[in-house]
């Protein structure tokens, strides 16, 4: 159904879109990137220390 | 700008360009399911004509838009780690089953529909196209869902032990009234940006004096769904409205620029000058009783004024520290018994103390002036909600209009005579996008100062992460997503142009 020139245009841009992706996840939002709460911290961060 | 402020605006910016591309996949995925059931029923080739030009359309904004919605998820870990844990156990849930429906119901559907055309038999290929349109409107469905949760949190309970919300009762965050309201109103708003959408390119062709038999009943199908759609929307505005009312009534209260309180029975007001200073509304000219009956369904109800509720808020807020210091308690002596007993006293308001931590750390010394500065940072922006909500209605309005005149002229089989009725539906084109996109600024930049409407403060949500971070990754983000706008616009125009009998459509896979 996809005329030929279509298909291989969005799989390009699929594939671009999807590095950029990686690329910004791995840039801000890796694991490394992540605050880890636990209840305590939480409890700590709305009660107080 | 501070790192509230900034991860608010990088969570606003990611919304807002996903759903550029969410309605038009919700509204074409109907069309295409309308437009085929006529050619299965018929047997006429120019329907199947129809369904696969449409239905390039459909995949190109399908492919440039799915994931868009992924680096939302990404940022609850980072940006939003305290609201994540606190109310996870309960937005988790919807969340994660939208994941399955998008990715497992939509996109294997969306392959069946392009690529099983000489596989399937016909029957079966309509059922794909409406089970993709099915898992389309299911998607939305949850999201919603977890969305509703946020403006009104009903099925949870607070938890001091795990310092969560946690479900108790799953079946009431599914069928919470806001949500539903939400999920029809919002698809139906899809409904009408593809219908838009069809009428809109239809009009260009017989404007161009091109595929006349193609643009005219692509532009019937268009015409009859759309004003179903719009004036759905409508209706079903009318009961996100009602819901409001009765759930977040200091939202109506700013949507109406109404500080003091509208006795019974409500009027609505159709114009006016917001004063924030002076607390006042100039030039108002209102309609009698409307907004008693949206907002109340009922003659006899009055509406809270702004006023009325910010001074609620302050009792909420006094109450609400009862709670804070039982939980303080608690913190020192878990198992203090009159501590939890008051803690579940005076939970429901626990949040409206947490106000006060956006004035100082030590809330429970709050002072009266402090109380006072609490209770009126629940007034959202008076201003913007009323001119959103009275520019998204006023379009409103206008899609029917357009559609209803569609309509007639289809009937009428005079589509393509009246050259200024094609302009204007070209015109619209844009429209049904700012409509949509005004309805979430109503919807969302009226919840603040909540991120959980009176439970949890949207400041006290966000992650203490870096500003330099946030800031980053927003820039990367408004690059990356406009990149894809303009590649989405250059398809859409290129196989528009081209037209639904360009050679090049024939090539098949």
């Amino acid at each position: 159904m996809f005329p030929v020139l279509l298909r291989r245009e969005i799989i390009l841009m699929l594939a671009l879109k999807a590095a950029l992706l990686t690329l910004l996840y791995f840039l801000f939002f890796s694991p490394a990137h992540r605050v880890t709460v636990t209840p305590d911290s939480l409890r700590a961060h709305l009660v107080g220390p | 700008m501070d790192l509230v402020e900034l991860s608010r605006l990088q969570f606003a910016v990611t919304a807002l360009y996903h759903f550029i591309f969410v309605p038009l996949t919700l509204g074409l995925s109907v069309l295409l399911g309308i437009m085929e059931t006529v050619y299965v029923m018929t047997g006429r080739e120019i329907w199947r004509d129809l369904v696969k030009f449409w239905g390039i359309l459909f995949g190109i904004n399908f492919a440039m838009g799915v994931a868009t919605g992924i680096t939302m998820e990404f940022q609850f870990g980072t940006n939003w780690a305290y609201y994540s844990q606190y109310v996870g156990d309960v937005f988790g849930a919807p969340l994660a089953i939208e994941g399955l429906m998008a990715f497992f119901l939509e996109a294997t559907f969306v392959g069946l529909f392009f690529f099983a055309w000489d596989k399937l038999s016909k029957i079966q290929h309509l059922i794909a196209t409406w089970l993709l349109a099915l898992g389309t409107n299911f998607s939305a469905l949850w999201i919603l869902i977890a969305n509703g949760w946020m403006q009104y949190p009903v099925g949870a309970h607070f938890n001091a032990d795990t310092m969560r919300m946690e479900v108790s009762d799953f079946m009431e965050v599914l069928f919470n009234p806001v949500a539903q309201a939400k999920f029809v109103h919002t698809v139906s708003a899809g409904y009408v940006t593809g219908s838009v959408f069809v009428l809109a390119i239809s009009a260009w062709y017989l404007l161009k004096g091109r595929n006349a038999e193609f643009a005219k009943r692509s532009m019937t199908v268009a015409a009859s769904f759309g004003l179903a759609s719009a004036l759905s929307v409508v209706v079903l505005g009318d009961e996100s409205g009602y819901t409001a009312g009765q759930n977040q009534k200091m939202k109506i209260a700013a949507i109406e620029a109404m500080w003091e309180t509208e006795p019974a029975p409500a009027s609505f007001t159709v114009f006016g000058l917001p004063d924030l200073a002076a607390h006042k509304t100039h030039m108002e000219v209102k309609v009698p009783w409307m907004l008693g009956l949206i907002a109340t369904r009922s003659a006899d109800t009055p509406v809270p004024g702004i006023s009325e509720l910010v001074g609620i808020a302050q009792k909420n807020i006094a109450d609400g520290l009862i709670a804070y210091k039982a939980l303080a308690t608690i913190k020192k002596d878990p198992h203090d018994a009159q501590a939890r007993k008051e803690l579940d006293d005076h939970v429901g308001h626990l949040g409206y103390a947490l106000l006060l931590k956006n004035i100082r750390p030590d809330i429970e010394n709050a002072t009266q002036d402090e109380i006072v500065r609490a209770a009126n940072s629940t007034i959202p922006n008076v201003p913007v909600l009323f001119w959103s909500f009275r520019l998204m209605v006023g379009l409103g309005l206008w899609f029917i209009a357009l559609f209803a005149f569609s309509f007639w002229l289809s009937a009428k089989r005079q589509l393509d005579r009246w050259r200024p009725y094609l302009w204007a539906a070209l015109l619209t084109l844009p429209l049904p996008w700012i409509a949509a996109e005004l309805g979430w600024v109503v919807a969302e930049y009226g919840r603040q100062p909540w991120v959980i409407v009176g439970v949890m403060p949207t400041a006290l949500g966000v992650s203490s992460t870096t500003t330099t971070n946030v800031t980053l990754s927003l820039l990367g983000f408004v690059l990356f997503y406009s990149a894809l706008l303009v590649v989405d616009f250059y398809l859409l125009r290129k196989y528009i142009k081209l037209g639904p009998d360009a050679p090049q459509h024939e090539e098949a896979a």
